[in-house]
């Protein structure tokens, strides 16, 4: 089996789940009431993970483009009730990707090729995030950094240790050299199983939360405070909602009830070389909108009905894409 | 014993695949050659002024996605073979001229021969590995087979071979026979990681389920003198000197083989506490 038409599920499924951390701080941010945002992450999340489409991007092929991957998550951030405009979505999408250049200890074997394929799609990449700049993982120049000192990887010794044989494989002496780096033991390999912890990485963790102190399921428990805290995970709202929430795709733009969400607006403005004035069409749900008739207004135009009548025309929709 | 030359910067970034750097020394200049994505780029660091040379292999029209490029002698000359996903091409030792592509088939599929290794579809076949053996090139591909391709000089006779192929042989050298298949061979159904000349007609190949073989080429074949299982780890590069084949893995360790008189594993480095990602070799020269 050749790995190199094996990396299309890690590239689609770390940037998808990326992008909803991102999505998810930037409705927090912006204070958009808690069930239109759980709408929002909801709706993106069941068409990420809609049954025709894992199918479609486990099967082996190539890598998508830069380009092409724009295409496919701008129209899953558009699968909702949530719009963003150019520029945002220019944002989120260079985010995203350096969100996933980040993702640099994979297991090795057949998995070590998978990983050279991604390294390849995000080299060059340089854009700079606050959020990166913050906590020191990337240069003020966009490089990562990498650190070079702590636990070792799982199945991997510390270095300095050299061992003799001889002709029968008997291990005959050993001695030691100055390796001049600052290693310890490697921790317990981590666990796909969502309970227990510890994940045994921190890739794939929302660093917003933790950032923001969102994240209610840290360890408090003696020896374990200084853990990296589990991510929030999504709820999940079944499959009979699933149909429900996918029709909301054929709605045509004009008749859907909308809003306009802005990313990065107070975010990563002072990190990004030029500065992107935001259109003053757009619309900021704040909680107190009695202000504002004209917000009152859009509100009451607001309606989470499902279109029931959708269901067969989306039905059509993926047939005809498969 | 040990002098910096002037530090040359590159005009791209170098490819995070392993062994990266091949070096070529001719007279008192020496080139180094390090693989961009689909580029190559080959610059001279002993001499700052020379400005760096940008090759841009393709197979079947389409830009080849580098996984190495290694400067191989044969007989005569050396040549820069690139290996990548769907195919290998021969340069001259200067990238000025191209000599041969040879495309390979999708995984799975019945083509073979002339088109390289059988594939199948919709899974393109890599290539990876190269090394000289005989003075002629050794090519490893994702499916585990190893290709034998000729190298344009000639080849090194071998006892068992054709002796009315001999004077044949010797004297047939041109650009034509570059990249043409002599043998194929496959020992591990894994795709290899890495190839090793080890001398004397002896070629090690290491597989990314961590197994390590050496051969030895017999008239137009191989046979295989000693494998040892994996340790659990996929080997990333090779290197032999001086009767040691050192082998690189993804666990950070570092193994010595000795190979003469008898095969076996000599010593294991704790080296690094990730990958080793290139191993270079610079015996005494004695075998």
């Amino acid at each position: 089996m050749v790995m190199v038409d094996h990396g299309l599920p890690l590239q689609f499924l770390n940037l998808g789940g990326e992008m909803l951390y991102i999505i998810d701080q930037r409705l927090r941010a912006q204070e958009v009431p808690p069930d239109r945002a759980a709408k929002v992450r909801n709706d993106i999340l069941s068409i990420m993970l809609n049954r025709r489409f894992i199918e479609e991007v486990f099967k082996p092929q190539p890598l998508y483009s830069r380009a092409a991957l724009r295409g496919v998550f701008e129209r899953l951030a558009h699968g909702s009730i949530m719009r963003l405009n150019a520029v945002s979505m220019d944002k989120s999408d260079q985010a995203l990707v350096l969100f996933l250049k980040t993702y640099i200890d994979i297991p090795e074997g057949d998995l070590a090729e998978i990983r050279r394929l991604l390294l390849e799609f995000v080299q060059d990449l340089n854009t700079r995030v606050s959020i990166f700049l913050r906590e020191g993982i990337q240069t003020a120049e966009g490089r990562f950094v990498l650190p070079v000192a702590g636990p070792v990887p799982p199945n991997t010794e510390m270095p300095g240790l050299i061992r003799y044989f001889d002709s029968a494989g008997e291990l005959t002496s050993t001695s030691y050299f100055p390796h001049g780096g600052d290693f310890q033991p490697p921790e317990s390999p981590g666990s796909l199983d969502p309970s227990p912890r510890p994940r045994g990485t921190n890739l794939g963790i929302n660093l917003y939360a933790i950032r923001d102190g969102l994240d209610s399921e840290v360890d408090s428990s003696p020896g374990r405070e200084n853990e990296t805290p589990e991510p929030s995970y999504m709820r999940e709202e079944g499959q009979s909602v699933e149909l429900n929430l996918l029709a909301q795709l054929l709605k045509p733009a004009s008749a859907q009830a909308t809003f306009r969400l802005n990313l990065f607006l107070n975010e990563d403005d002072a990190a990004d070389d030029g500065a992107d004035d935001e259109p003053d069409e757009v619309v900021h749900v704040k909680p107190d909108a009695s202000r504002a008739p004209e917000l009152q207004q859009l509100l009451q135009q607001f309606s989470l009905e499902e279109n029931q009548d959708q269901d067969m025309d989306l039905l059509e929709l993926l047939d005809s894409t498969n | 014993m040990y002098a910096r030359h002037t530090t040359q910067p590159l005009p791209l970034s170098a490819s995070a695949q392993p062994s990266n750097l091949s070096r070529l020394s001719i007279g008192d200049q020496v080139f180094m050659c390090v693989a961009h994505k689909t580029q190559l780029m080959i610059v001279c660091v002993t001499d700052p002024t020379a400005s760096p040379i940008i090759a841009s292999p393709s197979v079947g029209g389409k830009p080849l996605p580098i996984t190495q490029a290694r400067w191989v002698p044969t007989l005569k000359r050396h040549l820069l073979v690139v290996t990548g996903r769907g195919g290998v091409v021969f340069y001259s030792w200067d990238a000025a001229s191209l000599l041969k592509v040879v495309t390979l088939g999708e995984e799975g599929s019945s083509a073979g021969g002339e088109e390289g290794p059988a594939g199948g579809a919709g899974s393109t076949l890599l290539a990876r590995g190269v090394a000289s053996i005989d003075g002629q090139v050794a090519v490893g591909t994702s499916t585990g087979e190893v290709l034998v391709l000729r190298g344009g000089d000639g080849r090194i006779l071998r006892p068992g071979d054709d002796d009315d192929e001999e004077d044949e042989e010797l004297s047939h050298a041109c650009d034509d026979d570059v990249g043409v298949e002599s043998f194929r061979f496959r020992w591990r159904p894994y795709a290899v990681a890495a190839l090793a000349t080890c001398g004397d007609g002896r070629l090690a190949v290491g597989y990314v389920r961590g197994h390590v073989a050496v051969g030895r080429c017999r008239g137009n074949g191989i046979e295989k003198l000693w494998e040892v299982e994996s340790y659990g780890s996929a080997v990333s590069c090779l290197a032999s000197s001086d009767g040691l084949l050192l082998a690189g893995f993804l666990s950070g360790h570092l193994r010595v083989y000795q190979l003469q008189p008898k095969t076996f594993l000599a010593a294991e480095v704790c080296a690094h506490g990730r990958a080793v990602t290139g191993l270079d070799a610079v015996g005494t020269g004695d075998e």
